[in-house]
């Protein structure tokens, strides 16, 4: 219900937007050919703006399209789409007068079989902490929602099979980190030759190091978007290690990534009191 | 034709059995996902109308393959590929199947690796009752309820039975090892009209030089959304990119070949640091325009079925059947 | 991957790679040998310029490569020849226990301290503690368990 007046009012910010000459491309969603999947659509007339769309299953995280563009660009957001915005801004891979945020008030996006997408079941962001205008949801609160219904298994051979099994799907096609937000290096980790971060053994340790990789790539930038899980066509969830992680963050260091553009991103900055846990003879987890 | 009928039941039992002497693989539901896996006697096989995520190419062109060991200056290749029966390959997996064979076994040179695997394999091909969103197999030219590139194929009658055929010796030697399946018959003769119903193709002008299709449409603007992953070309059918990675560990060394991608900027570039395909406009057209017009010219058949796998999982909702359908429009 | 030759574990010495900061550890370690110091021999030592430069994929490719332990030591915090090089690195390591420890490492394979120049004595210690703690775990067959056991059924 209220999807279709956001989606309305969408439209219309995009149409004047373009009309006034404000931006120059505004990028957001559209029908896409498989009935009911909602696909990204970037355009830069007026009149394209009626094929926009809005609803529970607009799930790709737009901002991978913000990287590299020259032009200022309009983009409809969704909170996790805004906090990746907020997070380049604070990494200054984007300049704020080149972006207009259109933030959209999220109440959650739904998968085809109308479950939660991943991510968005236990969100806690579900309006845009950044924006230039706002589409409400009188609805949407940022209540924090259920937890992930798989909690971390809490015996160290569980979790080994946990990630070993969720690796056994893996057929390493790196599409979670090219739908990943976070993921701009100009040349990954895992394609470099020299030095070849590739192991010994191709298949297994291959994925091993790159999962493990980018999850610490993605430590303190990870805006929970569920992008690299909803991406996965083999159905890989790894997302559960970089969320724990995330977590930790949260509670040791007090950052949430992508609230505020005044932020410095929290592995490049240190504390004298930083505690040492894990460290030989450190203090014990937070 | 009541005597060609085997129940779904008697057929999983019978995989089953032969996994004492074949490498049996069938759909299998892993995790979220259905996908072509080796069984064992307590495996679900999924006997329904769904297509596995990804095809079953891996049997015959796996993702890392150990090709040759050397050590203390002798080479020795390994190329021993198991028995290996499939179960449950679609018309299109079959059909694409051609297109490798083609590729890797025609002409001047032959892959042995590939032969091996393709001459140890026997494919039970199960027909499609309906249309997935986003396949094209009728605008290839392709029946998705047959094809006679296999060695078995079945079709499934609705509720718990399949009418079976066997289109080759290998297929009939099968059938005949089990009292049910004995007196199973090939296909009748099919009539060409009946095969072809009126649809539209999806090809190229074959007569046009490529270089008139590099800029026939804004390629930039139709590949404007490709996020440049590389998962359309790691679950095709007929895909065969590979890559050859030498590995070196306590005095000798494996050589493995391993599926590449051209939608990875790492497959075009240069030593010299030089990447003649620099984005992902270029990369794709690649894609596009080898699977639409470079196999066609080198081998005669077109590299794509419309299983439709790469629309459907691709997470930015790129189409290559849209994509062509534009050149289409365009071309002379 | 472990050797053939070596099945068990009496015969069975730990790999273990140290990354030690050229400006105090490797200093400490050194000290420890001038200084004739008893420690078990299964450290292979690699010095970097500083704690801070070590990439945590370094110890990642160590692990699954089929180093048994891994263990990292620089500066004391306060101490660091480039001002805050092991500060970072203080936070990158312990983000990094966290996510091997959820994924499955055993948390005794990695190990993070401090040793200055002049204690040679502790860095004997932590050899021997680190050592100690690995040869309780025995080889990391981390890779060889998924291939053996997840990985018989792929096609």
């Amino acid at each position: 219900m209220s999807f279709e007046i956001q989606k309305e009012k969408i439209k219309q910010i995009c149409r004047e937007l373009l009309e006034k000459g404000e931006v120059d491309v505004i990028i957001g969603y559209t029908a896409g050919e498989i009935e009911g999947t909602r696909i990204p659509y970037i355009f830069s007339k007026p009149e394209e703006a009626d094929k926009l769309e809005w609803d529970e299953r607009c799930t790709p995280n737009l901002c991978t399209y913000l990287h590299g563009r020259k032009d200022k660009v309009g983009i409809v957001a969704k909170p996790c789409d805004v906090r990746g915005i907020v997070n380049y801004l604070v990494e200054s891979q984007l300049k704020k007068d080149k972006v207009y945020i259109i933030g959209v008030d999220c109440a959650g996006m739904k998968d085809d079989q109308g479950n939660p997408s991943p991510g968005c079941g236990e969100c806690s962001v579900k309006q845009p902490p950044l924006y230039d205008m706002r589409v409400e949801n009188p609805d949407v609160t940022n209540e924090k929602g259920a937890p992930p219904e798989a909690a971390d298994p809490a015996d160290l051979m569980e979790k080994l099979e946990r990630f070993q099994n969720e690796l056994q799907k893996c057929i390493l096609c790196y599409s979670c980190r090219q739908a990943c937000y976070g993921c701009y290096c100009q040349v990954c980790f895992m394609d470099r030759g020299v030095p070849n971060w590739q192991p010994a053994t191709p298949d297994l340790g291959a994925k091993m190091v790159y999962h493990l990789g980018r999850a610490m790539h993605l430590s303190g930038r990870c805006v929970e978007c569920g992008a690299c899980e909803r991406t996965c066509a083999s159905g890989v969830n790894i997302r559960y290690l970089i969320k724990e992680i995330s977590d930790f963050i949260e509670k040791t260091y007090g950052y949430k990534t992508g609230l505020d553009a005044e932020d410095q991103p929290v592995m490049t900055t240190y504390a004298f009191d930083d505690k040492e846990i894990g460290f030989l003879g450190g203090d014990a987890d937070a | 034709m009541r005597n060609q009928i085997i129940t779904k039941e008697f057929l999983s039992a019978m995989l089953k059995s032969l996994t004492k002497d074949y490498r049996v693989v069938a759909p299998v539901r892993n995790g979220k996902v259905l996908e072509f896996m080796g069984i064992s006697g307590d495996t679900e096989i999924v006997m329904n109308d769904e297509i596995p995520y990804k095809s079953a190419k891996d049997c015959f062109f796996p993702q890392v393959e150990k090709l040759l060991t050397f050590k203390d200056g002798e080479v020795a290749a390994n190329i021993n590929a198991e028995k290996t029966i499939i179960f449950g390959m679609k018309p299109c997996d079959a059909e694409a199947l051609r297109v490798l064979r083609e590729v890797f076994l025609a002409g001047q040179y032959q892959d042995p690796f590939f032969q091996s695997h393709f001459e140890n394999t026997l494919i039970i091909a199960v027909g499609c009752v309906r249309e997935k969103p986003g396949c094209f197999c009728a605008e290839r030219g392709i029946d998705k309820s047959f094809t006679d590139f296999c060695d078995i194929l079945l079709n499934d009658e609705g509720g718990e039975e399949y009418t079976v055929v066997y289109l080759s010796e290998k297929g009939m030697d099968l059938l005949g090892r089990f009292e049910e399946t004995k007196h199973i018959l090939p296909p009748p003769e099919r009539k060409a009209a009946e095969t072809a119903p009126e649809v539209k193709k999806v090809e190229l002008n074959q007569e046009l030089d490529e270089t008139a299709y590099f800029d026939i449409i804004d390629w930039g603007k139709a590949t404007e959304i490709c996020q440049g992953c590389g998962i359309c070309t790691f679950i095709c059918p007929t895909c065969h990119c590979f890559d050859l990675k030498d590995v070196s560990m306590q005095g000798a060394t494996d050589r493995f070949r391993c599926w590449d991608s051209c939608m990875y900027p790492k497959f075009t570039l240069h030593a010299s640091g030089h990447n003649p395909r620099a984005s992902t406009k270029e990369r794709y057209r690649q894609r596009v325009l080898h699977k639409y017009l470079y196999v066609p010219q080198n081998f005669g058949c077109t590299a794509c079925t419309g299983c439709g796998r790469c629309i459907r999982s691709c997470p930015a909702g790129m189409s290559i059947r849209k994509v062509v359908e534009e050149v289409m429009e365009v071309q002379p | 991957m472990a050797d053939e030759t070596v099945n068990t574990n009496r015969e069975w010495e730990p790999k273990i790679i140290a990354f030690l900061c050229n400006w105090c550890s490797y200093a400490g370690a050194d000290l420890a040998g001038t200084g004739r110091l008893q420690y078990p021999p299964y450290v292979r030592v690699i010095r970097v310029p500083c704690s801070g430069r070590i990439n945590p994929i370094y110890i990642i490719k160590a692990l699954t490569d089929g180093a048994d332990g891994v263990m990292v030591s620089g500066c004391h915090p306060g101490d660091c020849h480039y001002l805050s090089g092991n500060m970072y690195a203080r936070r990158r390591f312990t983000v990094l226990k966290k996510l091997l420890t959820t994924a499955g490492i055993d948390p005794d394979r990695v190990h993070f301290t401090w040793v200055s120049a002049s204690e040679g004595g502790r860095f004997a210690d932590v050899v021997r503690e680190v050592t100690e703690k690995v040869m309780k775990l025995g080889p990391n067959r981390t890779c060889e368990y998924a291939e053996n056991v997840l990985g018989g059924n792929r096609i």
